[in-house]
């Protein structure tokens, strides 16, 4: 049997006897969720990818503590959670006020474990893609440039309106996109 | 969208200065409003999943070879079993501990040198690095053109070819060859240039640092305040707008400042239309044209690579890679031979100019050697202090009630406009007629009549700095003609046309 066609247990089980090859499929099935989840508190792409991968080796050397009756995307996100809030501490003394306030926000989310979630879910991103090729032209053009640094300049630049109309647009464009995704979803 | 969602999303993305109470309030709300904290989070979480969504999986090198490395090492437990369990792992984790750490050590090298630092936002003829490209942490050649970066800390860098450039951080730029300008917005102050022989940092300002490739780094402040600091000098040297100074020798020793030496972040557009437009084509078309023409005297485009005898630089053009001779330092000159060898009724001087300093007595354009009594015709042709263009042939004389004052035909629109930009100045010479006619960027702008005319006289000359007293030249000098005939308003006009580099 193929790799992809085993279940999750299946491959954690695998994974366990010795197989570690195994784990990049584990880590093909959960890095779009937990890229989005970690994307979704550190708005740094390069910086999210880099700590996505530090939360996938942790889970690894700790694959043998995890509950087999548990979900194991909620126990990634834990891990994530954990990685991120040591981060924004690790930045604390040369981060600058963007950092300073993601990490705030960051910690006051401590609470909810799993704010927010369910909208990182796989199958959901996988369809967001086909949403964004569907936004009209403007749109699209913000959502694919991003808010990252001086992105939001730039375009503000580029499509002679202001900073604020560019995020604007992009809420617009989020709006436009839940709408997609929920229709998506229902067919 | 209410107005503190976006604040909110704009302090969070960092992608607009938002004051500290106002980050206070917002995270006072965030904390207390549940209603809000979900909006909020919506978009926090739509953010990420289109990250998630629009950019490919990273191949996770340090996971590899995590699993790589354990997958190698001998099985000590039975087949039937969980490998890793509890204490188990733990102990296992130990023994790998080390190899784990450098391995994320490797993955964080590996995404650092992988994040994006800035993003190419213009270029002109640059082919390195195109429009939109990003720059990571790795070595940048521009062998030709002009690029406008855009740092992720919103410093806007324009570098102009030949250069070489590495970003230690969106902060630290290290360049070893290259001329930039730098516009350094408040979120990013502090960026610093690291060159062979000394940095600067910037405190908040717009400025240039130039680095050839033989010789001394220069530092220019356009606005605002840098510190200089040379190489092996413990001495900061604080330079406030309108200054500048070379780092030579361990030392920062100020200089006159040459912000026009610098293309800017206002040039780029003009010069990536211009090249999108098809002008430098047809300006070769042009120039073969004027190698055909009979009267051609000379015509020194430094097309051929072969150096003229002097004292100057060869720099970029107004074309990607193309050259052209720069004028830096007092007594910087080249010299030419041309013409001497018989008289010119007619004349046509015409170059296109990029003057970085106005305000010297007299900026030197061509001024032949020959300049004294008992040689008539000899040729003197510069911009005044009063920013106008002149072409004064020895013993020629203006007219009685001539409104010229100073003795010499004079343009009358000021050059002033067209400092550092890419200018066209031409000068027609009739003796016959005894006329001298300007024309600034193939626009007509004056006749001057002559009560006595001799001939035009060339021979040996010189290029820029004359007599390193009062004919300096701070510039560039790119396509110099001088053609044995009188060309026509509709030949200069279609002279500049052709040649422009703007759009």
């Amino acid at each position: 049997m193929e790799p992809k066609d085993l279940d999750l247990a299946a491959l954690l089980e695998r994974i366990l006897r010795g197989e570690s090859g195994l784990y990049l499929e584990v880590v093909r099935r959960h890095e779009l969720m937990l890229r989005g989840y970690v994307a979704s508190r550190l708005y740094d792409r390069a910086e999210a990818d880099d700590l996505t991968q530090e939360v996938f080796i942790t889970a690894w050397r700790d694959l043998g503590n995890f509950r087999r009756e548990s979900d194991f995307g909620a126990w990634l996100r834990g891990i994530a959670r954990h990685r991120l809030l040591t981060y924004f501490r690790s930045q604390q003394r040369r981060a600058g006020a963007t950092e300073r306030f993601q990490a705030e926000v960051c910690r006051l989310l401590e609470a909810e474990i799993d704010a927010g979630h369910r909208q990182a879910e796989a199958g959901r991103i996988e369809k967001l893609t086909l949403c964004i090729s569907r936004l009209p032209e403007k749109l699209r053009q913000v959502v694919n440039a991003g808010l990252n640094g001086a992105q939001p300049a730039i375009l503000a630049e580029q499509l002679r309106t202001t900073i604020p109309a560019v995020y604007q647009l992009h809420y617009r464009a989020n709006q436009l996109l839940r709408d997609c995704l929920t229709k998506e979803n229902l067919s | 969208m209410n107005d503190d969602l976006l604040i909110f999303l704009q302090a969070w993305t960092g992608g607009a200065e938002v004051p500290e109470p106002e980050r206070v309030r917002l995270l006072a709300r965030f904390r207390d409003d549940a209603d809000f904290r979900q909006e909020c989070l919506a978009e926090m979480s739509m953010l990420g999943m289109i990250h998630a969504a629009q950019t490919p999986a990273p191949p996770w090198p340090a996971l590899q070879k995590t699993l790589q490395a354990l997958a190698s090492t001998p099985a000590d437990v039975p087949a039937d079993k969980p490998r890793w369990t509890g204490w188990t792992s733990l102990r296992r984790l130990t023994a790998t501990a080390a190899c784990t750490a450098l391995l994320i050590g490797g993955g964080l090298w590996w995404q650092t040198s992988q994040r994006v630092i800035a993003t190419v936002v213009n270029d002109a003829g640059s082919e390195e690095l195109a429009n939109g490209r990003s720059i990571r942490k790795e070595t940048h050649r521009l062998n030709a053109g002009v690029v406008e970066l855009m740092t992720s800390r919103g410093a806007r860098i324009t570098i102009e070819a030949p250069a070489e450039f590495c970003f230690e951080s969106a902060q630290r730029l290290r360049m070893t060859q290259g001329r930039l300008s730098a516009e350094v917005p408040p979120s990013a102050k502090g960026f610093t240039v690291i060159t062979p022989s000394g940095e600067a940092v910037d405190l908040g300002t717009h400025f240039g640092v130039d680095v050839p490739a033989t010789g001394a780094a220069e530092i220019h402040v356009f606005q605002g305040e840098v510190i200089a600091r040379a190489s092996g000098d413990k001495k900061a040297l604080n330079l406030q707008g309108g200054s500048a100074a070379k780092m030579e020798g361990g030392v920062s020793v100020e200089r006159e400042l040459r912000s026009s030496a610098f293309i800017q972040a206002g040039e780029m557009n003009g010069l990536s239309a211009g090249l999108s437009s098809g002008q430098r084509a047809r300006s070769e078309a042009a120039t073969g044209a004027l190698l055909k023409d009979p009267a051609l005297v000379a015509l020194l485009d430094f097309k051929s690579g072969e150096a003229q005898p002097g004292v100057y630089r060869t720099v970029q053009g107004r074309w990607p890679g193309s050259r052209a001779a720069e004028f830096v330092n007092v007594g910087d000159h080249l010299k030419l031979d041309v013409g001497g060898d018989r008289e010119w009724p007619q004349l046509t001087l015409a170059a296109w100019v990029r003057l970085d300093r106005l305000g010297a007595p007299y900026q030197s354009l061509l001024h032949t050697d020959g300049w004294h009594k008992g040689n008539p015709g000899q040729v003197h042709w510069m911009v005044t202090q009063l920013m106008t263009m002149r072409l004064a042939l020895y013993a020629n004389t203006l007219p009685p009630g001539a409104e010229e004052v100073n003795g010499y035909p004079d343009s009358r629109t000021s050059v002033l406009p067209e400092q550092g930009r890419w200018a066209h100045f031409a000068t027609v010479y009739d003796a016959e007629k005894k006329t001298v006619r300007f024309y600034l960027n193939g626009r007509f702008d004056k006749e001057s009549r002559q009560a006595v005319a001799h001939p035009a006289r060339l021979g040996k000359a010189q290029v820029g700095n004359w007599d390193q007293q009062d004919r300096k030249l701070s510039g560039r000098v790119d396509e110099l003609l001088l053609l044995g005939r009188a060309m026509t308003d509709e030949e200069i006009r279609v002279l500049f046309a052709a040649g422009n580099p703007y759009r």
